[in-house]
């Protein structure tokens, strides 16, 4: 029960954030760094914990947001009602990819999984009529949350309620079973566990995480357009992932955080970010698989 | 509904062209995956790093078409050389999954390092050949487009040659085919999976080259290739040769008469619902054979 | 009489083509040992396979107490009461010896996925009690004092042992092991011996034993049933089958499936 500690202690010192940074630029940073810390621990549900392999969660990010865009312009909808509507989205995407893909392992899974991210990709920004195709769809945000400051506390609640939702899960029964499809899924089944359906659950919750994340994202920056969700946002969240360190809490949370904050702290390095994420996940692999959490902390660590 | 049937001859031969340039990717993209059990998701990258070798012999060098074609190939080959060096010999033989995070991080990486040099804007390959469609029948075409298509038949008429008939070539079937015969028989791994990566890269750069002086090369060129390669390469099964040379031509058609008979935006999207399909009934392709693991 | 505990009628399975297993029909008995043997490539290890639903049959029938239990997923024959061990050693390597087992005892009778997720009082207690069962089973085989290493960590025979830990805390009524002795040292397939024998006697288990050390088979078998090239070719007490022309013929011809 450390862990939830720690994360509850370091939630109340980024509470002091918007007082500290006067910029509103910083906590603007600060926002999409949070909201790239769901992404990334979802993510991981998949990649580290079931070790099955997605390029497509930015597609369910970009369904949440898209979801809550649309909601919005046909019902005049806010925040509190594109949460559950964008999340229950994702999750339904999340177990639309995940029925096809129940047999497939390795490279098989990689390319369903791209090929998911561009169909997604090719129907938000081709389908005009439904989703502003190219020039994509304006977010409104209720006035009390216009405050840059509020929007931050929310997106920090959100963020923390994730990041507790996915501890609990990974430290229960249900994190034993991933991590049992993880090692070995033959086996898994052999001692009676359904690894399908615990397969369709994880894909199902981790999308819908990256849904929440998206309805985040749309209102944070008032609008969405397909380029936001594109593969190489995908490729970003792997990054992160892959950083910080597969299958470990911490590892998606920092790797993030890092990712996030710095190419704006290096500000001569943001154009260059994407390259730099390329590299480094070519690096990291051949240096670091265990990333930079899973090499402080060894492999016996849980 | 007559004049629909007119235009017929004229999709088709589009989609032939389109199909050959999916060809030459595909082949290269099955042609590794036999041997060195890697999907290699930069593929794509060579694919469009081809297209600016030839904007480089052809605009910047001003050569004809064949030399251009031959630096393009000496480029790629090199290319292929150091990459299968640098990333991905050391990664085999170890967890797969490291492989593919990698290989995606590659082609991550040379998008972004050619927006970077060359910028957004689509360039062109020129051919040197005389401007203007030829017409035969009720069908136009260009002579880059028939080059393409020519090109392909040539280029994969020579591959196949080898494959079978040099000592190489066997060793790289059968590396692929049988590996345990091929390692008893003294088959080196190491050399051979070099190779058949370079062979790879070379195709795919060619592809990218000959599809450039009809549609353009830009960073992001490679991506929906290799896309349509992986299509390609799943419906067919990873591995066949053949079957790819079947299920490319077959995807440029029926992308051509999709375009042209249902509407444009529908094209991209038919591959992918089809390989969704395949995976999902038949993941070891059409012409894979089917291997339980317990 | 009551059915035999399981049944195979008629199995068949042929992989691309390949025909590994020939309409082959034999049946277990409740609190036998029964023994499956044959040369290498026989089909031994595709029995195991279809039985315990890992495999689908190509045709035949898998009968379980009478019942057709023929294409179950893997994970409901398990909860029917199959377990297994693999040739090739399978363990959850990243987990520790103990949660190996806790998490095969937990498919019966652990906490739900929900009441785990909230930690509830239930919960945590069903959980620690399969932590300690898990440890008593280890001290069944010797193994306490390895319960919290890695299992990827142990030696082959451990992890041999650890395998019959994992099944027989699953409290099956048929368990099915597939080459225990395959690469242990002789003085722990003397303990593997034991072992058989004390999970039938004091344990109630049925065990279906695919073996090649033929010591093993006929110190523990009641029964063998001979394949070859995926038939059967003898069925009966372990002493008189070794001595059937046949079956001396198959192992004679031996080193022919070699590489299979
Ligand atoms: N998943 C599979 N895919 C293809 N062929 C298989 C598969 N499993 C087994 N075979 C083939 O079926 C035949 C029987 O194999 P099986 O493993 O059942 O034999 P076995 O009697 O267990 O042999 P061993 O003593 O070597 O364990 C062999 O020829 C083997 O190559
Ligand atoms: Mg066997």
């Amino acid at each position: 029960m450390r862990t939830p500690l720690i994360l509850l202690l370091t939630t109340a010192i980024a509470c002091a954030l918007p007082a500290v940074l006067e910029s509103g630029y910083f906590i603007n940073v600060a926002i999409i760094a949070l909201i790239y810390v769901i992404l990334a621990s979802s993510l991981d549900i998949m990649m580290g914990w079931t070790g099955k392999f997605s390029f497509a969660h930015a597609a369910f990010f970009g369904i949440g947001a898209y979801t809550a865009a649309m909601m919005q312009r046909s019902f005049g909808t806010d925040l509190w009602a594109h949460l559950p509507a964008g999340m229950a989205a994702a999750a339904l995407f999340g177990v639309l990819l995940g029925l096809p893909s129940l047999r497939l392992q390795g490279h098989f899974l990689a390319i369903m999984s791209i090929a998911f991210q561009t169909v997604v990709y090719l129907v938000l920004a081709q389908w005009t009529d439904l989703t502003g195709g190219h020039y994509g769809l304006p977010v409104e945000v209720s006035p009390e949350l216009g405050n840059v400051s509020t929007f931050y506390f929310v997106t920090l609640g959100c963020t923390l309620v994730a990041c507790l939702f996915v501890w609990f899960l990974t430290q229960s029964r249900f994190g034993d079973t991933l991590t049992a499809i993880r090692d070995d899924e033959t086996l898994a089944r052999t001692i009676g566990m359904d690894t399908n359906v615990i397969k369709i659950v994880a894909f199902a919750i981790s999308s819908a995480l990256a849904g929440g994340a998206g309805v985040l994202m749309a209102h944070h920056i008032r609008g969405v357009t397909p380029n936001d969700y594109t593969v190489m946002t995908s490729a970003t969240i792997v990054a992160m992932v892959v950083l910080g360190g597969r299958g470990k809490f911490w590892g998606p949370i920092v790797g993030a955080l890092i990712l996030t904050i710095l190419p704006e702290v290096l500000s001569d390095l943001a154009e260059y970010k994407h390259i730099m994420y390329g590299a480094l996940l070519i690096f990291m692999i051949m240096v670091m698989p265990q990333g930079v959490v899973g090499a402080l902390t060894g492999r016996k660590a849980k | 509904m007559v004049s629909d049937l007119v235009l017929l001859p004229q999709f088709l031969t589009n989609g032939l062209v389109i199909g050959s340039g999916y060809v030459l990717v595909a082949v290269g993209l099955t042609l590794i995956f036999g041997i060195l059990h890697i999907v290699n998701f930069a593929h794509g990258e060579f694919y469009m790093l081809g297209g600016f070798a030839a904007v480089l012999g052809s605009q910047l060098l001003g050569l004809p078409a064949l030399p251009t074609l031959l630096v393009v190939a000496v480029v790629m080959a090199a290319f292929g050389l150091v990459v299968e060096r640098v990333v991905f010999r050391p990664l085999g033989g170890k967890d797969p999954t490291n492989a593919i995070i990698a290989s995606f991080g590659l082609s991550v990486l040379l998008q972004n390092l050619m927006l970077k040099t060359v910028g957004a804007e689509p360039m062109a390959v020129k051919s040197g050949f005389a401007p203007g469609a030829i017409q035969i029948g009720n069908v136009f075409i260009t002579a880059e487009r028939i080059a393409i298509v020519a090109a392909m038949a040539v280029i994969v008429a020579a591959l196949l040659l080898v494959l079978r008939y040099t000592w190489t070539g066997r060793a790289l079937r059968s590396l692929s085919e049988n590996p345990t015969v091929a390692l008893i028989s003294g088959v080196n791994v190491r050399r051979v999976s070099l190779i058949t990566f370079v062979i790879g890269s070379v195709l795919a750069g060619l592809s990218g080259a000959l599809m450039s002086t009809v549609f353009m090369v830009q960073p992001n060129s490679g991506a929906l290739i290799v896309m349509k390669a992986f299509i390609i390469v799943v419906v067919a099964g990873m591995g066949s040769i053949e079957g790819a040379i079947i299920v490319g031509l077959a995807l440029g058609l029926i992308e051509s008469l999709v375009a042209g008979y249902m509407g444009n935006e529908l094209r991209d999207i038919v591959g992918f619902l089809i390989v969704i399909l395949v995976l999902a009934v038949r993941p070891q392709g059409l012409f894979g054979l089917k291997t339980e693991r317990s | 009489m009551t059915p035999p505990i399981l049944e195979a009628r008629g199995l068949s399975k042929s992989f691309a083509g390949m025909v590994a297993l020939d309409n082959l029909s034999f049946s277990v008995n409740e609190g036998e040992i029964a023994g499956l043997i044959g040369p290498n490539g026989s089909g031994k290890s595709t029995v195991v396979n279809l039985i315990s639903g890992v495999l689908v049959p190509t045709s035949g029938q898998v009968v379980m107490r009478g019942q057709d239990v023929t294409g179950a997923p893997a994970h409901q024959m398990a909860r029917r009461g199959v377990a297994r061990t693999f040739q090739m050693i399978r363990l959850f390597g990243t987990l520790s010896v103990e949660d190996n087992i806790a998490l095969a005892l937990q498919q019966k009778e652990g906490p739900g996925y929900v009441s785990s997720f909230f930690r509830t009082p239930a919960a945590r207690r069903q959980r620690a009690a399969a932590g300690v069962t898990a440890r008593e089973m280890l001290k069944l085989f010797d193994l306490e004092e390895k319960a919290s290493d890695l299992a990827a960590d142990l030696s082959i025979g451990q992890r041999r042992m650890v395998e019959l830990a994992r099944g027989l805390a699953s409290e099956p009524t048929v368990f099915i092991l597939d080459e225990p002795a395959a690469g242990l040292a002789p003085h722990n397939v003397d303990r593997l011996i034991e072992m058989i024998r004390r999970m039938r006697d004091e344990f109630g288990v049925t065990i279906l034993l695919v073996e090649h050390v033929m010591r093993v088979v006929q110190s523990v078998c009641d029964r063998v049933v001979v394949l070859d090239y995926g038939q059967k070719i003898a069925d009966g007490p372990p002493a008189e089958v070794v001595n059937q022309p046949e079956v001396i013929e198959a192992y004679i011809g031996l080193g022919r499936g070699k590489n299979a």
